[in-house]
């Protein structure tokens, strides 16, 4: 049942010998086919991932475990990594603080975005990137000082990547906050 | 009691399946896409919700008629872009990727099996994705052996995109065979919009060819959310006796992800 005409592995093999060659130089792209399927991404029920997740051992699901952490008895311990895995659906007091915190940071960011152009460009300047190079020094000791605040700043990534912001835009956002914390340290500076 | 409506509800499975694996490959077992399936319908054009390779998806139940006299044939049984071996109860093995490249194969009942080979790149100017595949069809079929499939689709950062798909399927004195080329362009985000054209060679009878032509637009506000507006034309060339009339479907429709 093998016997081919010779036209279609040709064909066949002309295009992969094609596609090997292209391929050397590509970066990879994760191609999902959607003729005749309902294509990935958010539903509008969904969520960002578009899939109903009945159960899910670190996530929840449909039926997440922030109902477990509610009732009483249940510890606090585990209430608020819980909540930050299971997203909005589940969002308690605490989370919409912390929102509310962050639409009030991007504001500020959009109104400072011109100052905060000037700033990238003084930073990639020779005599910025001296002063820039300290101020990261003093960045450094702070974190040592004072603990890491990767938590807050992953709950923070996450809930901007749930709000379908690019990963450029989130980057430029990130390098104002590190605008934001340079200003301060100017501040002490001059005292 | 009417209980007509209970008796109109069918369920019907499309997928259940279960798979492990990772950074070795995956390994499915269920109901699901055989190595094959969809390997004639890569698409980028973003128009495929309207118009795709398989061109008899849009009236494909319509028969040809000639001066009002039905012929016996329809839109479906003139053309098709002999896409693998679609959903079975099987066995797949999918390889981890390499360079862009994963092959899979898989088994299913009556010695069905088939091996397939996909790629996706990203050169920064454009996207291309490609598959093609070979389909054993096993003891299924006492006139038909197999099909080879494959398809190929480009998509500029520009917007322009080019696609195309082949299909040929290995059966008693006939090989009936499709070619499909579609040009598209994005634009604004939210809308698409392509010019199609399919050509099924043998496939109603010996040397009867049926042709498909389509303009397709879909307008997508939101991710979850597409509108869409097609226009085809098929046409079928008989090689023996007269050829029927054409048929022409316009159609408009939206799809909403829940």
């Amino acid at each position: 049942m093998l016997e081919f005409k010779p036209f279609g592995w040709k064909t066949l093999l002309t295009g992969l010998a094609v596609m090997a060659l292209l391929g050397c130089n590509a970066k990879p792209y994760d191609y999902q086919p959607t003729a005749g399927e309902m294509k990935p991404g958010p539903g509008v029920l969904t969520g960002e991932d578009g899939e109903l997740t009945i159960y899910d051992s670190e996530k929840g699901g449909a039926f997440p475990r922030d109902a477990d952490a509610q009732q009483p008895g249940a510890s606090g311990e585990n209430t608020a990594p819980k909540t930050a895995a299971a997203g909005t659906a589940a969002a308690g007091p605490s989370d919409q603080a912390g929102e509310f915190r962050e639409f009030q940071e991007f504001q500020q960011w959009q109104k400072e975005k011109a100052q905060f152009h000037e700033y990238q460009q003084w930073k990639n300047s020779r005599a910025g990137s001296a002063e820039f190079q300290e101020f990261q020094a003093y960045q450094q000791w702070q974190e040592t000082a004072q603990g890491s605040p990767d938590f807050e700043e992953f709950q923070a990534y996450q809930e901007w990547k749930k709000s379908g912001k690019s990963s450029a835009e989130y980057k430029e956002f990130q390098e104002w906050r590190e605008f934001k914390a340079y200003q301060e340290w100017k501040k002490t500076q001059k005292k | 009691m009417d209980e007509s409506d209970i008796g109109d509800v069918k369920f019907k499975e499309r997928k259940i399946e279960f798979w492990v694996g990772q950074e070795y490959g995956k390994l499915w077992v269920g109901q699901g896409d055989m190595a094959s399936n969809s390997t004639a319908e890569v698409d980028l054009s973003g128009t495929d919700v309207a118009a795709y390779s398989s061109m008899a998806d849009v009236g494909g139940s319509f028969e040809f008629q000639d001066d009002g006299v039905g012929t016996g044939i329809t839109v479906g049984g003139s053309r098709s872009n002999f896409d693998g071996l679609s959903r079975r109860d099987r066995v797949r093995y999918d390889t981890p990727k390499f360079a862009g490249f994963y092959g899979s194969a898989s088994t299913a009942g009556d010695s069905r099996w088939d091996g397939a080979l996909r790629y996706s790149g990203d050169f920064g100017w454009a996207k291309l994705a490609a598959a093609g595949a070979y389909a054993d069809l096993g003891t299924s079929s006492d006139t038909q052996d197999s099909i080879i499939s494959a398809s190929a689709s480009m998509l500029f950062d520009f917007g322009l995109n080019l696609t195309v798909s082949y299909g040929k399927r290995e059966q008693d004195n006939t090989d009936p065979y499709n070619l499909f080329g579609k040009v598209g362009y994005k634009f604004l985000e939210k809308h698409a919009v392509s010019v199609q054209w399919g050509h099924t060679e043998n496939l109603s009878a010996k040397d009867d060819e049926g042709d498909s032509y389509g303009i397709a637009y879909v307008y997508s506000p939101w991710q979850s959310v597409e509108f869409y507006g097609s226009y085809v034309l098929h046409t079928l060339d008989r090689d023996t006796g007269s050829d029927p009339d054409d048929i022409t479907a316009l159609f408009f429709g939206g799809r909403v992800k829940f």
